[in-house]
Order: C-alpha cells, then structure tokens, then sequence
C-alpha cells in the first residue's frame, strides 16, 4: 500500500503543474467557468462527473430518472385518488387501457444512484476520484400484442401474444475508482485540450427481479366467438431476500474530451458501464397455461388455479446497460452555455432507448448557473428540465430536476438529481 | 449568501411540488382523466357455450332402458302379485281350474318421467311393453287361461270398484271396451309355467299403460288388476305342498313414443345459473358503457320434436317454484324458435334441423345477469314434427348440439 501511494505522487509530480498554467484566453466565453463546471451538468448516470472536477474535495450526490409512455402523474394521482375512496371500478381501467399508444405497448423504465465522492488532482494533467454509491437500473415493456386484447377487444382480432413482454431490475452497491488525464494545449497556449476519462467500479448485486416469456414468440392467445385457447408460459427470477454476499461483478467506464476553449466548443464521447454481474441464489419461478376450451367457466376455474411454482435456485450473469453518450457544447457568449447530448439505444435488458437532452445554462452570476432544457426520446417523448446551482471554487450545490413527457401533471416521468460538494 | 441561496432554492422546490399537484377534485375529474385517451368501443366476442345437450339426461338413468330400435323406455318399479297354490287345493281337486283375481296397488312414485313428465301428461303413449314373469315353486305345472291384465281407479276408500256382477270396473275405451291385455304365450291362447319353473312373456300394453299412466299423473289411486282361470296339475302324479305359490313379477316400461297435440304440449321450468358476480358498482357502470350485448346461438335439433322458449329472468335465486313471468322486475327475451323436424310417420325425424337464434340485450336486461346468480324461467311449447301425425319418439341419441356466443360493445373513455 505505502508502495503504491509513493508510485501515484511521484507520477503526479512528473505530470505536475499548475493547473491554472492550463489557461485559456480570457477573451473566450468559457473563460469565467471554472474548469471542473464547464462540462454541463447531466441529470443522467455519468460516472466522471465529479472527477472532472479538479480541486481536491467530496461530493455527496444522489439522483433518480424513471419515465413511462402511457400514465401521467395526473392519472396516477387518479388511480390513487379512486383506490382510497374503494371507487376504482372495471370501466376505469378499461379507459386507462385506452392511453397505451397503439402498435408501442407500454414501456418505462428507470435509474436511480447516491453515494459519495472523494477524489481531486494529483498535478496538472491527471485527477484521480474514489466512489461508492447505490445504483439501481429498470425496465419492462408489456407488448401491444399483449395488451389490445383488452385495450380493443378481439372484434378485429382473435388472436393475441405476450410478444416481447418483459421487466428487469437490480439494484447494486459499488465501489469506483475513475481517474482524467488532461492533455493539452496542443498547438498554442489557447489550443485544443484533450481529456481521456478511465476506471472502473467493483459491483455488489443486492436485489434482482426478472419477468419474461419462455415461449419464443411469447406464446399464443386465441379468443374467438367458439374457442377460448391460451398456450404461455412465463419466467420469474428474483433474489429471496437481501443480502449483500451475493456475487459480483465489475464495470468498466471510458471517457474521450476534446475542448476548443478559444472558440468556446467542446466535443465529448462517453462508453460507460461496460460490464456484468454474477449473482447465486436467484429463485426461478415459472407458470405454464395451456388451455383450450369453449367455455369461460372452465376459463375461471384454471385462472383461480394459476400459481408461480418454484422450479430451482440458480445462478446468472447479469450484462449492465452500456451507456453510450455524445455530447457537445458551446459557449455562446459569457452568459449562455449551450449543450447537446444524445445518449444511444441499449436493447438488451434494461433496455436504454434513444435520447437527446438540450440544454442551456445561464450565468447571469457566475456561480449561480441556472439551467434550462428540454428533453426528446425516451419512454416519454418531449420532457423539460430545470436546474439551479452554486459552483465556486470551494464549493458545489446542485439541484436539477425534469418533467418527463410533459409538464407537471401531465407528465409521464421525472427526474431530479441532489449534489453537495466541498473543495479544498 | 449560500445560506440565502439554498433557502431561496428550497423555497422555490417546494412550491413546485404544490403547483404540480396531482390528485383531482372529484371521482367525475378522477373518470375524465382516465378516459383522456377519447373514447372509443371496445368489442368482445366471447364463446358463452358449445355443448351437446342428450335429451335423455332429462330422465333418471337409473330407470331407463333402451329398446332394440334405439327408442327410450321409462320402466315403473316391478310390481308383485303372488297366488297361494297349496293352500287352494285343500278345497278343490288336482286338474280343476279355480279363477284367480290378484290386484297390485301402483302409486306415482313407482314411476319417474323427470324433465319430461309435463311433456308425458299432455301426450298420449303409443307403446308401452309389460313383462311377466311368473315362478311356480309346485312340484306341478301351472296353465294361466284367459288372464288379462286391466286397470282400475281405486276408491275413496283404496278398493278395487265393481261392477254389479262383481267384475273390477276396468278403465274402459274410446267405445267403452274394458282396457285388458291378454296374458298368452306367444302364438298360444294360454300362458304355462312348467312345475318349478319361471316363464317369461312381453306383452303390448300401450292403451292400458297410457291409462294407467295419465291417472298416475292426475294424483288418482290405481291398481293392475290380473284376472283369470289357473289350473294346477296334468296327467302326471305331482307333488304340491301347503307353502306352493304361482308369484308374478310385472315389469311395466313406458316406450317414450309418444303423439302431442298439433298445438303441441307445455310446461314451465325455473333454472338458476350463475352470474358474472360483480359487485354493484361495477355491474352498473358496465350497464352504462354497454351499447350493445347480441346473444346468437345455433342449435342444431336432432330430436323429432321442435320447441318455443319464452324466458323471463331476474337476478337472484328465487327457486324452483317462483313464476318469473309474472315479476314486475322480470326481463323478458324474444320467443327462441327450433324449427319442427320433418319425421316420417313412425315418427323418427328424417334429417336434423338447424335454427339460429339472435337476442340483443338491453343494458337493463344485461344488468341481471351480472350479480352472483339469476333465476331464469322457461315457457316450452314442445311441439310436433311435421309430417307424423303428431307422433314423436325420443331416442337415446337424440340431442341438441347448442352453439352460443356473445358479442359485447362497450364505451370506453371520455369524449374530447
């Protein structure tokens, strides 16, 4: 260990520097930003968030992202409001089934992260960050196949599948170490800086649930005026209870930077978690209907019989969503920052579909960023995000939040995220 | 200033979450949010059932018993009648012939239509089939001559009534001709039962069992009443003790060959079937989406019979004996028709006959079916095949292969 620590500082020392030698015109639009908050703030994971920052220092932060394509909040608050007064009826949840996009079916899905931060520069060219954190990922998609038969009834249409139906979630405990080296200028003192992002994080797995068809092509539903005939077969596969011994895993995170700080544009690349985890004891469950008949009290008796059934306990590898994320930014001028990020589809489990946050930030103060953007993609559609902040040299405060496919009540998702930093 | 900063920022977090909140006013804002989506019908078709319904499961099967040609027979409990042979002859000599009257009394229970008794009272039976098994435990062999069997309608007082001559008063014919069926071996005048034997005999019997059987089921009392000579003893030296007796076992079965008046034959039946079982909020709100509810149902009659339902129903168990056609909270549903058969003149139906039958539902009418139970009445006018007579059998392969399903439209959400 004492090894080790003697190896980095002597490292830092040949990398070493003054960062503020790292400087850039003063007539550039970046320039009043300090270096750490010229990369836009992300309501979205980002493992190099704060290791960008180059002041020694901890940050505590948490953040959460969850969006769905079909209820809003005013529905949900609907439901609820109909559930506590024992008035929701069959007629309401026909006319909810009515919001499910036809030819999408519903999807959704979610993250959410906390944890703490410590890390700063050892040098000019090289920062070094340590993390630990909970992280949790979801998501399903209950096929359209699935869902029209009660959505539109089988007048059109007899025969129904579960198609692609499925959800996955997990929730993970991790410990990170992510490191920048800084290079640059390249050319002139005001020329072009190049930031390479890498670490890695070593993964607890604490829950894990999984829903999905056995049946290749989810399976078969016939309903017509003479025949009732269902062939499915469903998995489930979740952790018993929580516990921390469970397996393991690790992820991998990357991170390339290019900043043009005279003409105030910065392009960014981002592959992170890059990376599975092995989990033992998972309880695998499965259902299995196969029924075929002309009469629905034949139907009710076998549904009153359905039942998860135990089968084994087993152990699975669980890939993590890789994140893949371009982003761009300009400074406008000394007051507005603009910022571009388009985060790219992932579908395999926890599916990640396309999204694209643009955002403003406003510096009417200096270290009183205010931040405004909209959101296209997702589950959602179009969402809005809002953001204030302190960002000074010593210290760092964030609060951001997003309204998901709408504004408010109408929104189909939500986002908001929490940091609370001290430097030295 | 950080610390204003943040409060300022609390502040304005909080106020959001008041200003986004979700929950509406009132269970009418709850529905329209729900129903944003607009509205739209939603259609089932739904198999309601596929059965085929044999008509003989409307009997007891326990007492029924097919005929060679396949025809369905009601059998009464047997009947015994039991002669002393030993104890007669202490007063008469050995080759004499002493007359024998025997009587049984039959109440209704020794015979069970089931379902079809209201169908039997209104019909008349054309063939029936009486066995008569006689044991003689004598060491010498026993002649029956001019035995008949007839049927009399007890009195007041549970006897048999005669005539002035003493002769039971038989039920008579269309021409007042006693109704008597002969006891003969075949192709005999006589019936023999050989010493310590059992002999057998299956005589016709379907005038006197159809009048037998009508006074059954008008609740009147009534007896077979066996009638004749016996002559104990041949040529030969016999032995007969004290104990000796002639016992006959009657075994009457009613052949379901029955003709119906052209205006045919009515009964009523009550059924209770279960409901969707939803509870009354639900149910109502179901009946206020539903636009339409047909009912189609395709029936293929393979009986030599057609029908006419009337049904009337209401929601709840009310019994087997509540007239449901006379309820004022009663739905009444358009008369279901099975075309009549065309049966030939022994009356087998020729080909089967199929009927479609379309009920559309009102809400209302649709609202009784969705509690726990409903009570439905049935008014069937059993009628005749065409082209019979009126004359119709009931076979044990005849059935009604009943196809039925249900094509429901409901509204679901709001109107924008």
């Amino acid at each position: 260990m004492k090894l080790a620590l003697t190896v980095f500082v002597a490292a830092a020392a040949m990398l070493g520097g003054d960062l503020a030698a790292q400087g850039i015109s003063q007539s550039s639009p970046a320039a009043p930003v300090g270096l750490g908050y010229q990369r836009a703030s992300h309501l979205r994971f980002d493992p190099f968030r704060h290791v960008m920052i180059p002041h020694w220092g901890f940050v505590v932060s948490a953040g959460a992202s969850a969006a769905n394509n079909t209820v809003n909040f005013g529905d949900i608050g609907a439901f609820m409001f109909l559930s506590d007064r024992d008035s929701l009826l069959i007629g309401d949840v026909l006319d909810a089934l009515g919001l499910v996009p036809k030819g999408v079916g519903v999807t959704g899905g979610g993250e959410a992260e906390g944890g703490l931060y410590l890390g700063g520069p050892f040098g000019r060219r090289l920062s070094i960050g340590f993390s630990v954190q909970g992280r949790g990922y979801g998501g399903f998609t209950l096929d359209d196949d699935a869902v029209a038969l009660l959505r539109d009834g089988n007048g059109a249409r007899q025969e129904f599948t579960l198609g692609d139906s499925r959800g996955e979630a997990l929730g993970t405990a991790e410990a990170g170490v992510h490191a920048v080296v800084r290079l640059g200028p390249v050319g002139s003192a005001n020329g072009t800086h190049v930031s390479l992002g890498f670490g890695g994080r070593y993964i607890r797995p604490l829950v894990y649930a999984r829903g999905r068809s056995l049946l290749s092509n989810g399976g078969t539903l016939v309903l017509t005026g003479d025949t009732i005939a269902a062939n499915i077969e469903v998995e489930s596969l979740n952790t018993p209870e929580f516990e921390f011994d469970r397996g393991s895993g690790i992820a991998a995170d990357f991170l390339l930077r290019i900043e043009w700080p005279a003409s105030g544009f910065a392009l960014e690349g981002m592959v992170a978690n890059l990376g599975k985890v092995t989990m033992s004891g998972l309880e695998r469950r499965t259902l299995k209907v196969d029924l075929a008949t002309t009469s629905l009290g034949e139907v009710n008796d076998v549904l009153d019989t359905l039942d998860l059934q135990l089968q084994e306990t087993v152990d699975r590898d669980v890939t993590l969503p890789t994140i893949v994320r371009f982003s761009g930014s300009a400074w406008a001028n000394r007051i507005l920052q603009l910022d571009v990020s388009a985060t790219l589809p992932y579908a395999g489990a926890f599916e990640i579909p396309l999204t694209v946050d643009l955002g403003s930030t406003w510096r009417l103060l200096r270290a009183v960023p205010l931040r405004l953007g909209v959101v296209v993609g997702g589950h959602q559609g179009l969402g809005y995000t809002a953001g204030i902040g302190v960002e000074t040299r010593n210290f760092l405060l964030q609060f951001a939040a997003g309204s998901l496919g709408g504004l408010l009540k109408n929104a189909s998702g939500a986002a908001g995220r929490f940091e609370l930093g001290f430097f030295f | 200033m950080i610390v204003r900063s943040t409060k300022a920022i609390l502040s304005l977090f909080a106020l959001g979450l008041i200003v986004g909140g979700c929950e509406p006013a009132t269970i009418t804002d709850a529905r329209d949010q729900l129903g944003r989506g607009g509205e739209r019908i939603v259609e089932f078709l739904i198999p309601v059932v596929d059965t085929v319904f044999k008509v003989e499961t409307l009997l007891d099967s326990s007492r029924v018993d097919t005929t060679a040609s396949g025809v369905l027979a009601v059998r009464f409990t047997p009947q015994t009648l039991s002669v002393g042979i030993g104890d007669t002859l202490a007063f008469i000599g050995v080759g004499d012939s002493i007359a024998i009257e025997e009587s049984q009394k039959i109440v209704s229970s020794d015979v069970d239509f089931g379902d079809l008794e209201d169908a039997v009272r209104n019909s008349t039976i054309n063939s029936a089939n009486i066995l008569f098994v006689a044991a003689n435990s004598a060491g010498a062999p026993v002649v029956l001559s001019d035995l008949n069997l007839g049927v009399v309608r007890l009195d007041a007082a549970g006897n048999v009534p005669r005539d002035a001559f003493g002769v039971p008063a038989y039920e008579v014919d269309s021409l007042g001709d006693p109704i008597l069926v002969p006891v003969v071996d075949p192709g005999q005048t006589t019936f023999t039962v050989d010493s310590a034997a059992v002999s057998t005999v299956t005589l016709p019997g379907g005038e006197l069992v159809d009048y037998l059987v009508h006074l059954l089921l008008s609740g009147d009392s009534a007896s077979i009443v066996a009638a004749g000579t016996m002559t104990v003893g041949d040529a030969g030296t016999r032995r007969i003790n004290a104990s000796d007796r002639v016992s006959v076992i009657l075994e009457l079965a009613v052949v379901l060959d029955i003709t119906i008046p052209d205006s045919g034959v009515s009964f009523t039946r009550n059924t209770v079937q279960d409901g969707l079982d939803l509870d009354s909020e639900d149910a109502n709100q179901i009946v206020d989406r539903l636009v339409s509810a047909i009912l189609t149902t395709e029936v293929t009659n393979r009986t030599s019979f057609g029908v006419e339902v009337d049904i009337a129903f209401t929601a709840g168990d009310l019994g087997e004996g509540a007239d449901i056609f006379s309820r004022p909270d009663r739905v009444a549903l358009d008369k279901i028709v099975l075309r009549r058969p065309t049966v030939d003149t022994a009356g087998l139906a020729v080909q089967p006959s199929t009927s479609t039958v379309v009920i559309e539902l009102t809400g209302d009418q649709a609202r009784q079916l969705l509690d726990e139970e409903f009570t439905a009445g049935l008014r069937i006018l059993m009628l005749p095949g065409t082209g019979g007579g009126g004359r119709g059998v009931i076979r044990a392969a005849d059935e009604v292969v009943i196809n039925s399903r249900v094509r429901i439209r409901l509204r679901a959400g709001t109107s924008q």
